[in-house]
Formats: structure tokens, sequence, C-alpha cells
């Protein structure tokens, strides 16, 4: 098992760098999100997060350009619970992108199962991206595990972690590619309502064409509940 | 004329700043659409009724400790704190014979119950026609999550019944506790309850469990 476990993992870095000269970028994603509840049945999610590019390559255009954010995006989920831990959603974001204005609807279910100390959440999600006229389409799967850092659950003013693996296959009308991201975070749950997180979130684009950006975000991320 | 391109990805050719002045008037629009979401939105309140943390085995009573360690030998065990509105309590949680195990002390190290995960299919047969006719009454559709032995008893009655050196029932109280994921005539979501059935497969009590709001975990 274990073997098998490091095999995958030297097979998936090798073709993430066997790919000749990628393209790469670091930067900070700071992220506000809110839940509204209402009633037992729906919850409204926003989500307000931008993107401040720090240094890019093989070009480093954004040495050039100074502070700014690159990207921002705002986002609205509508979930419609099944039980507490199971839900379907419909959602919108709004991206401006240096300039453009892009538009992304998105279908979701997720769920959420508790193992001992653990939860693990499970999130499939569609999306259709219009992008001044380009059209793509994305199948997301995200497995992300929950783990306090005292106790079997997380209580109020402790910290805890998590983590994110996410599998996006992307098509055009043309093309096919994949993005993989994997996300640790160290989490501080404030109180039953809000939680403060912060970790590193790495990307890998275009997996598939000899063109594979990698990506390393330090995410930072505010969640209230209401 | 469609064109082709990726969701996500950055097109570095096409780079063009909006200048500091365009960032700040589509930060300003998002704060603003926050803020009336805010102002909008009804306000639900969760109480959490109960708080477990870990503690190191020299912080539990010398008492539960030696009960632990005489009836589970040789077992890795971790010790948890736990508050309630009822006070505070000491639990043992280990793995014992391929089961979980909880043990339940107070703060002087007076066992109070322990608690065996068990298959439910595994319950005996005027016990599970107990429970499965309760559910059936009871919710429309249902699945069980998690059967839990419960035995209460003095302590050399318990350690005992672990170490299947006795099976005096009568010394022994057995109940079960059950968490259903259940969906009752009117709800319009599933809930999860916490069942507490006797010996005879009557209900003792059912409580509604409350949980952990999962917003950071599927968006």
């Amino acid at each position: 098992m274990k073997r098998t476990y490091l095999f995958t993992l030297v097979l998936l870095f090798s073709l993430l760098f066997s790919f000749g000269q990628d393209r790469y970028q670091f930067g900070v994603i700071p992220q506000i999100n809110n839940g509204f509840a209402f009633g037992d049945e729906y919850e409204l999610n926003s989500k307000l997060e931008v993107r401040q590019l720090l240094k890019d390559g093989p070009e480093n255009i954004a040495a050039g350009k100074g502070f700014h954010f690159e990207r921002t995006d705002i986002e609205t989920v509508l979930n419609r619970k099944l039980s507490p831990l199971d839900g379907i959603a419909v959602g919108y974001l709004f991206r401006v992108e240096e300039g453009q204005i892009i538009h992304r609807f998105i279908q979701q279910y997720s769920f959420i199962r508790k193992k001992g100390g653990f939860r693990l959440a499970h999130r499939f999600r569609t999306d259709q991206t219009l992008d001044d006229g380009d059209f793509s389409f994305r199948f997301r799967y995200r497995f992300g595990i929950e783990k306090p850092l005292a106790g079997l659950e997380i209580d109020p003013k402790e910290f805890y972690l998590k983590f994110n693996n996410e599998y996006l296959p992307t098509y055009s009308e043309r093309s096919f590619d994949i993005e993989i991201r994997a996300l640790a975070s160290l989490g501080y749950n404030l109180s039953d309502k809000m939680k403060f997180e912060t970790g590193l979130d790495y990307r890998a684009e275009d997996i598939v064409s000899k063109d594979t950006e990698h990506q390393c975000w330090l995410n930072i991320g505010w969640f209230h509940s209401f | 004329m469609i064109k082709l391109k990726f969701a996500g990805r950055i097109d570095q050719k096409k780079i063009v700043s909006l200048g500091p002045k365009g960032t700040k008037c589509y930060l300003f629009l998002g704060l603003l659409l926050l803020i009336l979401s805010l102002s909008t939105s009804r306000l639900y309140a969760q109480k959490k009724m109960e708080r477990e943390y870990g503690i190191k085995a020299s912080a539990a009573p010398e008492r539960a400790r030696a009960f632990v360690h005489k009836t589970y030998m040789r077992t890795k065990v971790k010790w948890y704190r736990e508050e309630s509105l009822n006070g505070f309590t000491i639990e043992a949680k280990l793995k014992w014979e391929g089961k979980k195990h909880s043990i339940e002390f107070d703060t002087l190290g007076k066992l109070q119950d322990i608690e065996i995960t068990v298959q439910y299919q595994m319950l005996n047969d005027v016990i599970k026609r107990g429970v499965d006719n309760y559910l059936s009454n009871t919710f429309q559709t249902y699945k069980i999550n998690k059967t839990q032995l419960q035995l209460t008893g003095n302590e050399s009655a318990l350690q005992a019944a672990i170490l299947n050196k006795t099976n005096n029932s009568s010394m022994v109280h057995e109940k079960y506790e059950l968490v259903v994921e259940g969906k009752r005539e009117g709800d319009k979501i599933k809930t999860f309850y916490e069942i507490l059935i006797d010996e005879h497969g009557k209900v003792v009590h059912q409580l509604k469990i409350v949980e952990r709001r999962v917003n950071h975990l599927i968006f």
C-alpha cells in the first residue's frame, strides 16, 4: 500500500515536471466567505476573493506592474440542504481578471461524512464559463479532510487542520486539459460562527498540454455563518 | 466567432492592468454586495451543549486510570475531558477486540458507563423489532448510522463483562444508543437524532443533534 502510494506520487511529480520550461506563479489569495441560513432548508453562500500576484515566470510580468489585484471574484451559491451535511446547490460567479469580465455558472452536490475525529467532505461540481465569447466546461471533484487539533470536535477557540485535493478536467470546443489543486490549511475556530484559515494552495494547470503552469498561493480566509 | 480558452488560465500576453482606480472600483462593488447581503439575512443561533478536549493521561483521575489499566491491559488509550451543562466528565477512548470503547468517569474517577460501538444487525431480535417499529412509525425515511451498546453497573461487574469472565446480566444494565438520520412527516430535510433504547427495545429518549456548520468545507 505504502509502495503504491509512493509510486503514484513519484509518477505524478514526474508528469508535472517533465514538460520543459513550465510557467509558474506565486501570490496571495485573501478570501471573505459568508453563509446565510434561510430556515433549515436553504443557505446562501457569498464569497469575495482577490488574487495578488507577487511573482511569475518565466517572463515575470508581475514585477513591472506593481501592487495590484490580478483577479477579483464575487461568487454566490444557493445551497438546498438535503440534510445538515448534504446539499445540492446552484451559483454564479462574477470575475474581473485584468480588465476582462468573466461569467461562470455553477452546479454542485456535496456531502460530508464523519469518521472518528475527522470530517470528510466530497464536492462534485460542474461549471460553465463565458469569457469574451470563449466557452469552457469543467467537471470538478474535491475531497477534503478536517481534523481538530484538540479533541474529537472543533470547539470554539480551537485550532484545526484542513486538507483539500481537487481535480478539474476542463473541456472546451476543441481541447481537453486538467488542473489539480492541493491545499493544506491551519484553521482557527473563533466561535461556532466564525473561522479563520491560512495555508498553501498548490495548483498545476494545463497538465495534459506541454504548457503546464505551477501556482503556489498563500490562502488567507475568513469564514462567517449567520 | 468562438475562441478557445481554458477556464481559470491566465494568458500572460493579454495582461493589461486596470490601474488602481479600476481595481478599487471592483473591490468597492464586492464589499457593497456583501454588506447588502448581511443586512438582509436572517439570523439563526446554534447552541453547543457539549465541549470536549484531549488531556494527558496524567491529568485523568488515578482511579479512572487504574480501572482502564486493569481492564484493558496493554491498550493505547486517549483521554478527554468533556464539559456539558451537567458539569465535567472524563472519558477514555480505546479499541478493544476490534471494537471502539468509550469509558466515562466523573471527575473523581468513578465509573459512569462504558459505550461500545457495535453493528446494529448484532442486536437481538426483540430489541431490533422494538427499534424498527419505533423508527418506521416516527420517520418517513431513516438510516441508522451508528449503534453503541451502553453498559452501566458497578466497576467489578463491568470489568468482568468486558473481560468475558461472567455473564451476570442482573449486575450489568444494557442500553443502546443509536445515531439515526431521519426525515419525519412535515420535515423539509433529513436530521440527525440520538435515540436511547432500553434492553426491551423501548425508547428512553430522543435528542436532535445539531451539526456544526460546514461552509468552510464545501465552498
